[in-house]
């Protein structure tokens, strides 16, 4: 008796086609990673690959200048690859900046390389990297790894502003200018911009373009005792000393401790309103704040007792002559009765 | 015919010759042990029978030995006496009483047994000798006493000697002496009887005829009806049967008168009669009339034997019809006779005989019906019935079988008959195929048989038969059923074995690959039977794989599993064992338990080898495989990972495992572990080293450690892929040797760009020579980044080539080599329609009126009186020289080089200014007019230094106009403020500070 055994090739016509599937499934895999993104190198050589994702822009109010960060300990730059495989992007961040700030330069390297292999979707990686390279000096990479991260996140107002900052280092200053104002594109309220605009517009004596970045940071930040001494700076040399008195008294009520302002500002009741009391009044206060600390009278072209002096004569003779003027007028009331 | 007679004769000779001897045995008998007893004849001893019979014949030999020694004695005593005839005729008798015992004696010469029991008596026998003697003393009688009152009787016995042995003419003549002689004797009807029977030995019935109607004048003599009897049949050999069957019809009236008068029923001889008559008829009439002719002469007699002797000379013509008439009106009228079985039997015969299978069929099924013991067939045959031995059942106890009821008898008939045409009609079928009826009449028979036999030995083997056939007959499903039941009961091993196979097979062939679960339950049912028989049974392996594979077509993975992987494990070395290795395989794929079915592959690849080791090799991987695509679709990624790392290490030869590094590279994108992915595209590439696919693979993982910023990797990888991918090897040195610059591993760029450089291929050759530069710039190698501005500004490549010339120019400037950097930058200049970048130009353009610059500041005004208007005509030319050089380098549209170039320009007028008010007196001027001169030198320098000033001013413009944002602008400012230009503003409030870095805040960078 024979049985009409079917041939057993259904279990590898079965695995052919699973098969068939598995390699399918990653042509799919394939045409899902190589679908975004691409890097320049130098003189714009890359692989020409589009790799790079783009990632929504960091909110405007997402990040701060080094001096705006509190004081950081050692620890804070800390960790090993190991450990930070463990960390969320937050901690990275956390340590990456810590390292800034502490100029650990060589542990910064590592972290933004870790940052930038385990989370490579977002700029950070590259841009702590341009960072480390900058701090170097070695500014083609700066510029590299900088135009990398605006690959990655191209509206993100914070890497525009980097490239600025290396592109000034390595003395390149019309394009660090562009990169500036094209960081003020994306986000028109990047006061760390507008200060340094404005300072290089006032250096460079282009004072309508200083007053407008320095009135920027005041509509900004009404805190800002240096934005609108230097609006007022800039609208002296515009000739507009009204309202640069006033801007100056804001200046130092923003900034009492400024001995600088008060002393400008003294000089503008003394010149420009022609309030010798006030300027008076100002210079003293000058003088009783750099009593204990005659360094900070360094910050004073002049000498301040000489002035408060010579102001006290004036302030006298103009209350002599206001009480004889007085009197005059008192006996002409008296008549009139 | 003729030994009929003579039987007849011989018993009436022998009754009447040794009645005496009888007599005196009987006496003997009845005082007590004869010794007889152990004379007694026992059947179905036939050797022990012959020597009883002999020991009886010597018995009855000594006895009649010392019969004749007495009537010898007495003859000599009574000699001349009237008892001396007497006594002649009683010794005559006994001679002839002894020639019987000797003629036993001499049939049974030959038997051993015999002979070696009584050798002498046997030698000496001698049948005749004795006739002989006896024929010596009737001839002696006849002679001395012809008037003995018992002569007639001599002369019969002397007759009847004489014709014993053969001397048939002197017989006939004393019997026709006797007839002739004796008209009263009482022997005259025999004395015809003995010359009719004679002369119809000779055939010459007219004249035997006559004798025996002669007889008829004898009614009361004891061959009368046998004179009659023979009567019918002279008519009969005369061809009158008519006549005869009349005769015969006497005798049968003369039976009813003698039964019905008490007289002799040796004279009553109607059975014979009736059965003669059967033979008259046949010839005579035609069957349908037979059974009521028959019925009518049989009268209170069974008529059952005529008819079946009717019907076996019906038979014995071939007239085969005729014995179905009359056997199926027998069987009609006569239900509960006991020669019914017989008359089916004869009545099948003549239905077979005529073909007609269906038919006999049909009367298996009566016949058998009749047998049932419930039938009231079996219930009319009584036990006392089956004693008797013309019993006609009694045929059908071959065995002798004792207690056996008229059922069984008539059963056991019934199954020999069925079975006898059951196997009759499948060898004729076997060897013609195509007649259906005979199948179909085989099979009925066979289960007609089957149904009423169902546990003899004979019926399993005729079961067996029977399922056979109905395999044949492709009615499988039946077939499977009897040689289940077959190999069940059966006691024969090699049927047992056979049967309960087939039945598997058989029920296989019914079910054609279409199991229901019943078929299916009934197929395990077998297979259990078979496997528990036989264990190890020829087709242990393919019973066991059947059942298996049937639960496997119905998709019961987890039964036959089990089997498959048995099966493939025992027989591993067999086609079969084989197979079921593949179907557990297949099992295994089905169920999709990939994790076993690679253990498995992997298990029977240790053993395997050709093409079956690839194929388990290829099952194994692609399992291995599998199991790993399913973890991917439970998105269990980094387990997939590893498990295709494993299978790559495991498997290194695989082609798979080039898919398993690609699909780890793809998981990893997956994962979005980029870093990782591009590692693997590394490994997979180096697995696959000049491949398309490898060069693929290097190129993606250049890609991605490019996207990573992890340019020294991107640079290694590139590095590979320059070697690799040939056609654009220039392509990826070139980007690879700037990542190595970018990553400031100088030492790794530089010889692949020295490399570079010397290619032929310009594009990436100029590169190369660029970068070279700039590296060389970097590490502060002067004199090699000089050769290599050389080469840059040799290519003629812009506007590399011009801004590598402004190099050398501005080198010979600040090496105070004037004439060779104005000569160079004139040169530079004349690039200007070649491309030269405007920037170089426009350096070279200022170097130049630098130069030109320093001519002017180089002319003295220190001069005689009369060469004042010369000296001041050389200072005015200098300037307007310098001043053409500033003015077209400031419209190059450099704006640096403008704001210099306006710059250095308005030091060219103070310098004038300057130059005409400190001009000295010259020489020879008289005092007088020393003033005058002055004056006039004064008119002439301040319109210069406030064109000077006015310059100044504009090159502050240019740079606020132009957004030069360069330390120059601060410098302007600060000459402006020396000149006590008021346009210069106090700046000591703001100051630019370095833009701090910003960093962003690690609340808002999501996780």
């Amino acid at each position: 008796m024979k049985y009409n055994m079917p041939q057993v090739m259904r279990p590898l016509l079965i695995m052919f086609a699973s098969a068939s599937r598995m390699f399918f499934s990653a042509l799919i895999v394939s045409a899902y990673v190589f679908s975004v993104g691409c890097a320049t190198g130098t003189n714009s050589k890359s692989t020409k690959n589009n790799l790079v994702q783009t990632m929504p822009a960091l909110a405007n109010d997402n990040y701060a200048s080094v001096s705006a960060y509190e004081r950081v300990s050692i620890d804070q730059c800390g960790g090993t690859e190991a450990s930070w495989k463990k960390e969320t992007l937050k901690n990275l961040i956390k340590n990456a900046n810590a390292c800034y700030i502490l100029q650990k330069n060589e542990k910064l390297q590592s972290l933004a390389n870790h940052i930038a292999q385990k989370f490579h979707n977002t700029p950070w990686g590259p841009y702590y990297l341009s960072l480390v390279a900058q701090n170097a000096a070695d500014y083609p990479r700066a510029l590299w790894m900088i135009e990398l991260a605006i690959k990655k996140s191209p509206k993100t107002a914070l890497l525009y502003y980097q490239k600025a900052r290396i592109l000034w280092s390595a003395t390149d200053f019309s394009k660090a200018v562009e990169n500036y104002n094209l960081a003020l594109k994306e986000n028109p309220r990047f006061v760390e911009v507008h200060l340094f605009l404005a300072q290089l517009y006032y250096k460079e004596q282009n004072f309508k373009l200083a007053e407008k970045h320095f009135l920027a940071i005041t509509e900004i930040n009404s805190e800002m005792g240096q934005a609108f001494a230097g609006l007022a700076e800039s609208r002296l040399a515009l000739n507009n000393d009204k309202s640069a008195t006033e801007l100056y008294e804001k200046a130092v009520n923003l900034s009492p401790r400024n001995i600088v302002y008060r002393a400008r500002l003294a000089g503008l009741y003394e010149s420009i309103q022609k309030d010798n009391e006030s300027a008076l009044s100002m210079y003293k206060k000058i003088r009783e704040m750099t009593a204990d600390n005659s360094a900070s009278r360094n910050f004073i072209s002049f000498d301040l007792n000489e002035k408060i002096k010579k102001l006290e004569e004036v302030v006298a003779r103009q209350v002599s002559s206001e009480k004889k003027v007085t009197k005059i007028d008192d006996k002409k009331a008296r008549v009139k009765k | 015919m003729n030994k009929r007679t003579q039987n007849l004769k011989l018993v009436i000779a022998i009754g009447i010759a040794i009645s005496s001897s009888v007599v005196m045995a009987k006496d003997k008998a009845k005082k007590g042990d004869s010794g007889l007893s152990a004379l007694t004849m026992k059947k179905s001893d036939e050797a022990n029978n012959d020597v009883k019979a002999l020991k009886a014949e010597i018995f009855i030999a000594s006895q009649e030995d010392k019969a004749i020694e007495q009537a010898q004695k007495l003859l000599k005593k009574y000699k001349g006496t009237t008892l001396e005839p007497d006594i002649l005729m009683r010794l005559g008798e006994l001679h002839l009483r002894r020639a019987k015992t000797d003629r036993f004696l001499e049939i049974h010469r030959t038997s051993e047994d015999i002979v070696r029991i009584a050798p002498r008596l046997v030698q000496n026998a001698a049948s005749k000798r004795q006739i002989l003697s006896a024929i010596e003393l009737f001839d002696k009688i006849e002679e001395r006493f012809p008037r003995f009152d018992k002569i007639d009787t001599v002369v019969f016995n002397n007759a009847f000697a004489n014709q014993q042995i053969g001397n048939n003419a002197k017989a006939e003549k004393k019997y026709t002496k006797l007839i002739a002689q004796f008209e009263n004797s009482l022997l005259i009807a025999d004395a015809h009887l003995a010359i009719g029977e004679m002369q119809f030995n000779r055939q010459q019935y007219t004249d035997a005829l006559k004798h025996f109607q002669a007889i008829r004048k004898y009614p009361d003599s004891q061959v009368y009806p046998y004179g009659i009897y023979k009567a019918g049949w002279a008519y009969y050999n005369l061809r009158q049967n008519d006549l005869g069957l009349k005769e015969l019809e006497d005798v049968i009236r003369y039976g009813k008168f003698v039964k019905e008068q008490g007289i002799d029923a040796r004279l009553d001889l109607r059975k014979e009669a009736l059965l003669d008559m059967a033979l008259f008829f046949e010839d005579s009439s035609p069957a349908k009339n037979a059974y009521p002719y028959f019925e009518k002469q049989a009268g209170e007699l069974d008529v059952s034997p005529v008819v079946l002797r009717l019907a076996d000379l019906y038979k014995r013509h071939s007239r085969h019809q005729d014995v179905k008439t009359i056997l199926t009106e027998y069987i009609k009228k006569n239900p509960i006779s006991s020669y019914v079985p017989r008359a089916y039997a004869e009545l099948m015969d003549a239905s077979e005989k005529m073909r007609k299978r269906p038919d006999v069929v049909t009367l298996l099924g009566n016949f058998k019906s009749i047998c049932e013991p419930s039938s009231s067939w079996s219930k009319a045959q009584t036990p006392d019935s089956l004693l008797q031995a013309d019993n006609p059942l009694l045929v059908f106890n071959e065995d002798n079988q004792p207690n056996l009821t008229a059922s069984q008898l008539c059963t056991s008939a019934f199954q020999k008959m069925a079975l006898g045409y059951a196997n009759k009609w499948l060898k004729m079928w076997q060897r013609d195929e195509t007649q259906a009826e005979l199948a179909d009449s085989t099979e009925n028979s066979f289960a007609i048989y089957l149904s009423s036999d169902t546990n003899s030995a004979e019926s399993y083997k005729a079961r067996f038969v029977y399922a056979e056939l109905l395999f044949k007959r492709k009615k499988y499903r039946m077939a499977s059923e009897n040689y289940f039941i077959a190999g069940a009961g059966t006691k024969d091993k090699t049927i047992q074995h056979d049967a309960k196979y087939y039945a598997i097979m058989a029920l296989e062939k019914a079910v054609a690959d279409k199991w229901s679960d019943s078929d299916e339950k009934q197929l395990k049912k077998l297979a259990s039977d078979y496997l528990t028989a036989y264990p190890q049974g020829r087709f242990a392996l393919d019973i066991e794989f059947k059942v298996a594979f049937v639960a496997y077509e119905k998709g019961k993975y987890d039964e036959a599993g089990p089997t498959f992987l048995k099966l493939g494990s025992k027989f591993g070395n067999s086609d079969k064992g084989l197979k079921a290795q593949d179907l557990y395989l297949d099992t295994l794929n089905l169920k999709k338990d990939y994790v076993a079915l690679r253990d498995y592959a992997l298990q029977l690849r240790g053993s395997a080898k050709g093409d079956r080791a690839d194929k388990m090799t290829k099952i194994y991987e692609e399992s291995y495989f599998l199991i790993i695509q399913k973890m991917e679709d439970q998105k269990k990624y980094e387990q997939a990972i590893n498990e295709y790392g494993q299978f790559a290490k495991l498997n290194p030869q695989s082609k798979l495992t080039q898919k398993a590094l690609w699909n780890i590279t793809q998981l990893y994108y997956k994962l979005s572990d980029l870093m990782n992915a591009a590692n693997s595209s590394v490994a997979y590439a180096e697995k696959n080293i000049g491949t398309k696919e490898g060069i693929d693979a290097y190129m993606k993982a250049a890609q991605t450690y490019e996207a990573l910023g992890q340019l020294r990797e991107a640079a290694n990888v590139l590095v590979q892929l320059s070697k690799y991918d040939k056609e654009n090897k220039s392509k990826w040195s070139a980007l690879a040797a700037d990542f190595y610059y970018l990553s400031g591993d100088l030492k790794s760029a530089k010889p692949i760009f020295e490399m570079l450089k010397a290619s032929t291929d310009n594009k990436n050759s100029f590169h190369a020579l660029v970068q070279l530069e700039k590296i060389a710039a970097t590490e502060k190698r002067e004199k090699v980044r000089e050769g290599y501005l050389r080469e840059i500004s040799s290519t003629g490549h812009q506007p590399e080539a011009s801004e590598a010339a402004v190099y050398f120019v501005e080198l010979a400037y600040n090496n105070k080599k004037y004439d060779d950097a104005f000569n160079l930058a004139k040169k530079l200049i004349s690039q200007e329609k070649n491309g030269a970048s405007k920037s170089a130009l426009a350096q070279a353009r200022y170097v130049q009126a630098k130069v030109l610059q320093q001519e002017y500041y180089n002319q003295s005004v220190k001069s005689q009186l009369e060469r004042v208007q010369t000296v001041l005509t050389l200072k005015t030319e200098k300037l307007s020289k310098a001043q053409i050089a500033f003015q077209s380098a400031a419209q190059y549209g450099d704006p640096l080089i403008s704001v210099k170039a306006y710059s250095e320009l308005a030091n060219c007028y103070l310098h004038y200014n300057e130059s005409l008010q400190n001009m000295p007196m010259p020489k020879g001027l008289p005092e007088a007019e020393a003033t005058a001169f002055k004056n006039q030198m004064n008119e002439l320098a301040i319109p210069m230094e406030e064109k000077g000033i006015e310059t100044k001013m504009q090159a502050l413009k240019v740079a606020q106009q132009l957004g030069v944002h360069d330390p120059i602008v601060t410098d302007l400012q600060n000459e402006m403020k020396k000149m006590n230009q008021q346009v210069v503003k106090e700046t000591a409030i703001i100051n630019l500070t370095p833009a701090e870095a910003v960093l962003p805040r690690y609340e808002g960078v999501g996780t």
